[in-house]
Parts: structure tokens; C-alpha cells; sequence
């Protein structure tokens, strides 16, 4: 079981994420997929992760349409979904809360805030999924 | 009563005065029995009533010849054509007509003067002279020449009645001594309504001379007088034949003149130093002429208003689509070449539309329309209203002779009129004889009407009228309201089409702006974050040449992302669904302040009073987090000045006021600060977009509230915000 599924098409994001988790003293495992379809057969064909880190803007069915599949069926109820956008768009927010999401960050666009976003999603959503299966 | 003067000559009964002209005779006889009940006093030998018509015998007639004669009348295939009679050595026209249940027998004077040769060259004439003649008063001056050829009058006149029957005489021939008539008005009260109404039956009048006294219709009984309505000898009322005496007439005769069933004049002939009786011959063809002479004026008027009507359309045809290409339809009635002063003859037009006046041509000033604007609709109860006398209803309207004389006016809707000005035609009437009448009580202290004694020209100047509004011009405007009715239906109904094109436009907008922004901070984060990146993790490998130029990069990139993300927001505040709902203000207010707070530490805010808005959440707090991030901005400098945020509810608004200590806002730079990318002169040093003002201002708008601000620079800047509560 992995730690992290990150779902993410921007290259430059990736790389952000990588250098961000690399740094962590105890490093979670992640996987990142760059498209909805292959995040959805992830899901069917993989052990279910930790915790899904979805980007909004993606190719092909975007963040929401990710977000409102995975949550129709009662399978991943318990798989903590947090959105992670550059759309401070109060209506994105509302609907991704709307569909299920556990949390909603907006991505701050520097290197200090981001890894310090990151750190802690990661620290508290993972954690929080270990306590729920022990 | 104020009109009573005129009511002796009203109720002057001309029909059953009992009495006929003496030039001729007189006789009615019974339609069943052919007993005589009426006969006039001066039949020679005078027949009795109640006797058989067979057994009368008057003069040398033989018996039994008037029987004869009336028969051979009344039985003639061609309808009671006169028949020639000698009688005591004259040669008499016997003229008969039927009078309720009476044979009405007249015996009157053949008069050969003017020869039936003679009358029928001149008839052959009169029919040339109106297939050729094209203007109207050159054809009613020819047909006067004819008439006075046919019947040998010192004067023929032809009398034109106005819309009050006031007369004018339009075309004059005569004798080179007499005086000339032409042009002089005479009042209505000269040919009274029941004068009139005779005319309008009987064509033809003739009083054979007015020193002549009329004889009294003799009967068995105490009958009434007959009905003298078609009688060819009917003595006129006393009344008339005095006013003949007073203007030296000795005989005259008249023609009606017809238009549409309505009196339009007559043709009048006068004669003065003799007595003259014109025959029944010379009459009937003089009746020809008038009778020519109304049809004519019924097709010439046809023709003109055809012309007219043809105008009007053309005229309406060409504002309908100039009220169609102007997207402002009353400067499409005003503005264009065709406007609406051509559609009929006026001086000036003013369209009043929600409180806005456009004008054209000559109109009163702007305070005379606004009266009259507020006074017109109890006016318009039926949505229309004309006068050519505006003053007798609209007092000041007294003072603007020159533009608002008459007046047409249409309500289009309650918010719009059309107004159409006529000026004064100041005329100069000239009366035959001063028009007042005086009036005479008589010896049992009954009112009655002197005949006017004066018929001297007596000059007068009318003021205050314009010339009448005709019917037409009423039904023309009303066509117009119907136009601008239509093109404002079709106007509503391409706004519809407008909005939803417009509203699918503001679709794609917000797309649109979603996209963009998203598509420009992606890369704009990277920048910033791979720069931070080079500082962060390569520090080792930086020098301190090369240190601050990524620093540069960082704050550039920094300050990029904030304003798209303003402008982001400012667009997001014009569109955004708005969800009021009851918000409490204390929670809000210190989230804001301690967000504010985790940058500024050394800022302080206090809060008092917070009363609840209604009013949309986000779109709230935005307002505040706006007005206070501005307050410590601009206060930076001041030390120990704490920034105070509170809010008091007044009448139906709540009220909430920011106010700082800082640098504050020039007075010169008031009106801009709430204009979007608007950065005053002493902020400069301070880090902003001029947005934040903006979003504020838009919010406030979209909420029917209020922004404004109080400014002492360096002292106290304060700005306040006002929500109703309904």
C-alpha cells in the first residue's frame, strides 16, 4: 500500500512534489499519475493508497469528475481525497466539498509554502488514514 | 343668460309665418277633395277657402281652368313641371308642390329679361369654365360672372362659412359703383342656425323686394299657417328683411353651396336701386351652377386630401424606419431629414419622454414645457387633446403667442408625449359692420336682436389663435403613437434577444477569465517556486552578485500573482450568484484580523460594535478584509495608531466605518480612489493594484449599499459602508 496517489498532469508540479518529499526524514511512498482515466484504473487494479492528492485542471475528466467517481461507489468512502488547485474559486471549492473532498488547498505558488503545505497534508491525512485502519 | 342676445333671431319662426311675398299668389288646396283651405290675401278676387278649386274663378280665369291646370301638373310624367298661365295680362309660372296632404299652388311672374337661348349659351359656358379651371378661387370667381350674367344683379357674391359660421365673402362681381365686399367677414349671428337649416333643404331663396308688403295667408278655420318650407314666395322674417333695408338692398336671392352634407356657403346676389325678380327658369339654372359648384368642391377637396392622406403615409412610412435604424427612437422622429414636423403643418414639436424633453422647430422654453407637461395628462382623458386656443385652457400659454398658440398632443404612455405647436396667425378680419350686435328689449321685456344698422368695414385683429387642428392631423398623430408603440415592442423584444446573447457572451467571459488566469499562474508559480528553489536549495552555489537578482525574480513573480488574482476577484464580484442571507459580523471581523494579522504583526485593530448584515458572506468579507488591509497599509508609517472597525444600525441601513491614522487621501484625488487600477500619488511606496477600492465599490453596488470616505491626511481617514437591511 502506498502512502501518496498523486494525480497531476503539470511536469513542473511533479518535480516540486518530488524535490518537497524527498526532503521529509522519513519519505512517503507515492505514485503520480498524469490523467483521470489512469488514476480510476489505478483504483480498480492497485491496493487502495493512503490518500489521493488530486489536481482540478486536468486532461481528459478533470479533478471533480475523478472526485465524483471515486466517491459514487462506497468502496473508497473512507479514502481521504484532498484537492490541491491553483483556483482559489470560492464555486470550485464549494463543489469539491459538495463531491466529498476532505480538504481543499489552494496552491500557493512558492517553493517554502508549498513544500510546508505539502509536509503537513501529508503528515496529517496519512496519519489520520493509519489511525482509521488500526 | 350670456348668449340670450342672439336668441331673438334663433327663435324667429321662418316656416309658419303665415305669410308669402306679394309678387305672387298663393293657394292650397285639399290632395283629396281639391278644396281650397290656404289662400294668400292678394289673389285677386280672392277665392274662398272651403270652396271647390273647380268652382273658383279668380280675375278672368274661367272656372274650372286652376283645377285644370293643377291636374295637368300633378299627373305630367315629368314631376310637377310649371306650366305657363295667362292671368289678367301677365304671363304667371304656376309652380306646384305637396305639402302634408295639400297641394301647394303658386302663381309668380314670368320674367324674360335674360332669354333661355341666352341662359343655356351661358350654362355651355359654366361647363367649359370647370372642366378648365384649376384653382379654386378662380373657378368661384368665374361662376360668380355666370350667375350674375343669368340673373342680372347689381352684386353676386359667393360667402364662405369658418367652423363657427362666421362668413367671408371669397369671391365678388358687381356693379363699378358699389362698394367692394370681397375679403369682409360678417358674423354667425347674421344667418341664424335655423336660417340655415332651411338652406340646407331649400337651395334656392329670392325675396323679390323688401318695400313690398307680404300677404297674409287667409284659411276657413283658425288651422295653423302651412309649412312655407319649399314654398317659392315664403316672406322672410321681418328681422332679415330689416337688415337688407339697413345695407341698401332691395332684392336679393341665394344658392346653397353643399360640402359633404354640410352648409359650406352660398352664392348671394344682391340688388339696390330697384325691385328685381329673377323667374323660375333663370332660378333653376342658377341652382344648376351651385349644384355644379358643390360636387366641385367635394372633388377638389377629395383630391386634395387624397394628395394629403398620400403625403402623411410617406411621411409616416419614413419615421417608422428611421425610429427603426435609431437605436434612441426619439432621435429618430427628431434628428433625421423626414421629422416628425412634416406629418402635418406645425410650427414646432417636443417629444417628453421620463422627464427628458427633445424639441424641433419652434417650441417655448424649458420651464413653459414642464408646466405644461404636468398639467397635460388630466387633459389627456380620451389620449389625445387639440386646441388652436391653448391659452383659453392653459393660461400661460397667453405669454408664448409665438410658438404655443394651438396645441396637439398625444400620450404614447404614461411616460411619453408628443406635442405638436402651432403659433399665432395674427389675423386681420375685416368685418362688414361691427360684429356685436346690440341688443333691443322689446315693449313685454323679451331680449330681441336688432338688425345690425352699421355695415361699415370695421376692422379687427385676432389674437391668440392658430389656425385649427383638422381631424385629419388628430387621426395622423394618433397613427404616429401607433408607429412608436410598435417600434418600442419591437425594440423590447431585440433588448430580450440582446440579453440572452449578452448573457451567453458573460458565459464565456467567465470561462474565459477561469482559463486565462489559471493558464498564467501555472507558469507564474513555477517561475516563483523554481526561483525559491535556486535560493533554497543551491544557496551554496549563489554569490552575492547573483543572490538578489532571484530575488528580484521571487517578488516579481510574488506581485504578478497577486494582481491576476484581484483582477480575478473584481471580475468574479460584477457576475457572481449573490447569496444575502443574515451574516454576523463579529466572527467575520476577527478572522479578517487575524489573517491580516500573521503579516502585519505590528498592526492593531480594534473592534466595537457589530451589528448584523444582510448580505452575501464571501462578498462580506472580502469588503473587509479589503478596507482593513488598506487601513494598515496606509498606516504603516504611524506608530501607535490602532485601527478601529465598527458598526451602528441607522434608520433602515447598517453602517460600518474603518478608520485610520495614516497617510490618508488627498482631497483632489477623492473622486478616483474607487476606480479601478486608480493608485493615488502618495501611495507609491506602498505595495497595491487599485483594485481593492474597486471590488469594494462593485460589491456594494451589487448589495443597493453605499461607499464613500471621510479624509484628513496624516490625521483621520475613515471609510464608511452602509447595507439596508431590507
Amino acid at each position: 500500500m502506498i502512502d501518496v496517489l498523486y494525480i497531476e498532469d503539470n511536469p513542473d508540479d511533479i518535480d516540486i512534489f518530488k524535490r518537497v518529499v524527498k526532503k521529509i526524514e522519513q519519505p512517503p511512498t507515492y505514485c503520480v499519475l498524469n490523467s483521470g482515466i489512469s488514476a480510476i484504473r489505478y483504483l480498480s487494479e492497485e491496493e487502495t493508497p493512503r490518500m489521493l492528492l488530486l489536481d482540478l485542471n486536468l486532461p481528459g475528466a478533470s479533478g471533480l469528475d475523478i472526485l465524483q467517481q471515486v466517491r459514487a461507489g462506497g468502496q473508497y468512502r473512507n479514502l481521504p481525497i484532498v484537492v490541491y488547485s491553483t483556483s482559489d474559486n470560492p464555486r470550485d471549492m464549494r463543489r469539491a466539498f459538495d463531491l466529498g473532498a476532505n480538504a481543499y488547498l489552494v496552491k500557493p505558488g512558492g517553493y517554502r509554502e508549498t513544500s510546508e503545505m505539502l509536509r503537513r497534508a501529508i503528515d496529517f491525512w496519512v496519519a489520520q488514514n493509519d489511525t482509521l485502519h488500526e | 343668460m350670456q348668449e340670450s342676445p342672439f336668441n331673438g333671431c334663433e327663435q324667429e319662426p321662418i316656416r309658419h309665418l303665415g305669410k308669402v311675398q306679394s309678387h305672387g299668389y298663393f293657394l292650397a288646396v285639399d290632395e283629396a277633395t281639391l278644396t281650397i283651405r290656404y289662400v294668400s290675401a292678394n289673389f285677386p278676387d280672392t277665392p274662398v277657402p272651403g270652396r271647390a278649386l273647380a268652382d273658383c274663378q279668380p280675375g278672368d280665369l274661367p272656372a274650372g281652368r286652376l283645377k285644370e291646370i293643377l291636374l295637368n301638373i300633378v299627373s305630367a310624367p315629368e314631376a310637377l313641371y310649371p306650366e305657363s298661365l295667362m292671368f289678367n295680362g301677365t304671363k304667371y309660372h304656376v309652380v306646384v308642390h305637396r305639402q302634408e296632404g295639400f297641394w301647394i299652388m303658386e302663381l309668380e311672374p314670368e320674367e324674360t329679361s335674360v332669354s333661355h337661348a341666352r341662359l343655356q349659351h351661358l350654362m355651355g359656358q359654366v361647363m367649359a369654365d370647370f372642366q378648365q379651371t384649376t384653382s379654386l378661387p378662380e373657378l368661384l370667381n368665374k361662376v360668380a360672372v355666370k350667375v350674375r350674367q343669368m340673373t342680372g344683379y347689381d352684386r353676386v357674391m359667393i360667402y364662405r362659412f369658418d367652423e363657427e359660421w362666421n362668413g367671408e365673402v371669397v369671391a365678388e362681381t358687381k356693379e363699378d359703383h358699389l362698394e367692394p365686399f370681397l375679403g369682409l367677414h360678417y358674423p354667425a349671428s347674421d344667418i341664424p342656425k335655423q336660417a340655415r337649416d332651411l338652406y340646407l333643404i331649400n337651395l334656392v331663396r329670392i325675396i323679390a323686394d323688401v318695400d313690398a308688403t307680404p300677404a297674409a295667408i287667409l284659411s276657413a278655420s283658425m288651422d295653423p299657417a302651412p309649412d312655407l318650407t319649399h314654398s317659392i314666395l315664403r316672406a322672410v322674417s321681418p328681422v332679415h328683411i330689416e337688415y337688407l333695408k339697413n345695407m341698401g338692398v332691395r332684392s336679393s336671392m341665394s344658392f346653397s353651396l353643399l360640402y359633404k352634407g354640410r352648409l359650406w356657403g352660398l352664392i348671394s346676389c344682391h340688388h339696390y336701386q330697384s325691385a328685381r325678380l329673377v323667374d323660375y327658369d333663370a332660378r333653376m339654372a342658377g341652382k344648376v351652377v351651385s349644384q355644379l359648384l358643390s360636387a366641385a368642391l367635394e372633388f377638389r377637396h377629395d383630391e386634395q386630401e387624397y394628395a394629403a392622406v398620400a403625403r402623411a403615409e410617406a411621411t409616416l412610412h419614413t419615421l417608422r424606419q428611421n425610429m427603426q435604424e435609431n437605436w434612441n427612437r426619439v432621435e429618430g422622429l427628431t434628428t433625421r431629414p423626414v421629422t416628425a414636423l412634416h406629418l402635418f403643418r406645425a410650427g414646432g414639436f417636443a417629444c417628453l419622454t421620463e422627464g427628458d424633453i427633445q424639441t424641433l422647430g419652434h417650441v417655448p422654453e424649458r420651464p413653459f414645457l414642464e408646466a405644461l407637461t404636468a398639467w397635460l395628462p388630466s387633459q389627456l382623458a380620451n389620449g389625445i387633446f387639440r386646441t388652436h386656443q391653448l391659452a383659453r385652457f392653459f393660461p400661460a400659454a397667453a405669454d408664448h403667442p409665438a410658438t404655443a398658440a394651438g396645441l396637439l398632443a398625444v400620450r404614447v404612455s404614461a411616460e411619453e408625449y408628443l406635442l405638436w405647436f402651432r403659433p399665432e396667425t395674427l389675423q386681420q378680419v375685416s368685418w362688414g359692420g361691427n360684429p356685436e350686435k346690440p341688443v333691443m328689449v322689446d315693449d313685454n321685456g323679451i331680449q330681441r336682436l336688432e338688425p345690425r344698422k352699421s355695415f361699415e368695414k370695421w376692422t379687427q385683429l385676432v389674437h391668440g389663435k392658430a389656425d385649427p387642428w383638422h381631424p385629419a392631423d388628430e387621426l395622423l398623430a394618433l397613427r404616429l403613437k401607433d408607429e412608436v408603440l410598435q417600434v418600442a415592442a419591437q425594440r423590447a423584444a431585440q433588448l430580450q434577444h440582446l440579453h440572452r446573447q449578452l448573457q451567453l457572451a458573460y458565459e464565456e467571459l467567465d470561462t474565459f477569465s477561469y482559463t486565462v488566469s489559471h493558464d498564467l499562474r501555472v507558469p507564474l508559480a513555477s517561475i516563483k517556486t523554481y526561483a525559491e528553489i535556486l535560493l533554497e536549495d543551491y544557496d551554496d552555489r549563489l554569490d552575492a552578485e547573483t543572490r538578489p537578482i532571484f530575488e528580484k525574480i521571487v517578488g516579481a513573480s510574488s506581485r504578478m500573482g497577486e494582481l491576476i488574482r484581484q483582477i480575478l476577484h473584481y471580475a468574479r464580484t460584477s457576475r457572481a450568484e449573490l447569496s444575502p442571507e443574515p451574516v454576523g459580523m463579529k466572527s467575520i471581523l476577527e478572522s479578517v484580523r487575524e489573517e491580516l494579522l500573521v503579516t502585519e504583526k505590528a498592526a492593531a485593530i480594534d473592534i466595537g460594535d457589530t451589528p448584523p448584515i444582510n448580505g452575501d458572506r464571501i462578498m462580506i468579507q472580502q469588503v473587509f478584509s479589503n478596507l482593513l488591509s488598506n487601513a494598515i497599509k496606509y498606516s504603516r508609517t504611524v506608530t501607535n495608531a490602532p485601527i478601529r472597525v465598527e458598526g451602528v444600525r441607522l434608520g433602515n441601513e447598517v453602517r460600518y466605518s474603518v478608520t485610520d491614522h495614516g497617510i490618508g487621501i488627498d482631497r483632489k484625488d477623492g473622486h478616483h480612489i474607487f476606480e479601478l487600477f486608480r493608485r493615488l500619488d502618495n501611495a507609491k511606496n506602498v505595495e497595491g493594484h487599485g483594485v481593492g477600492l474597486a471590488i469594494v465599490k462593485r460589491i456594494m453596488q451589487r448589495h443597493n449599499g453605499n461607499v464613500w470616505f471621510r479624509s484628513e491626511p496624516l490625521q483621520e481617514t475613515t471609510f464608511f459602508v452602509s447595507f439596508p437591511t431590507t
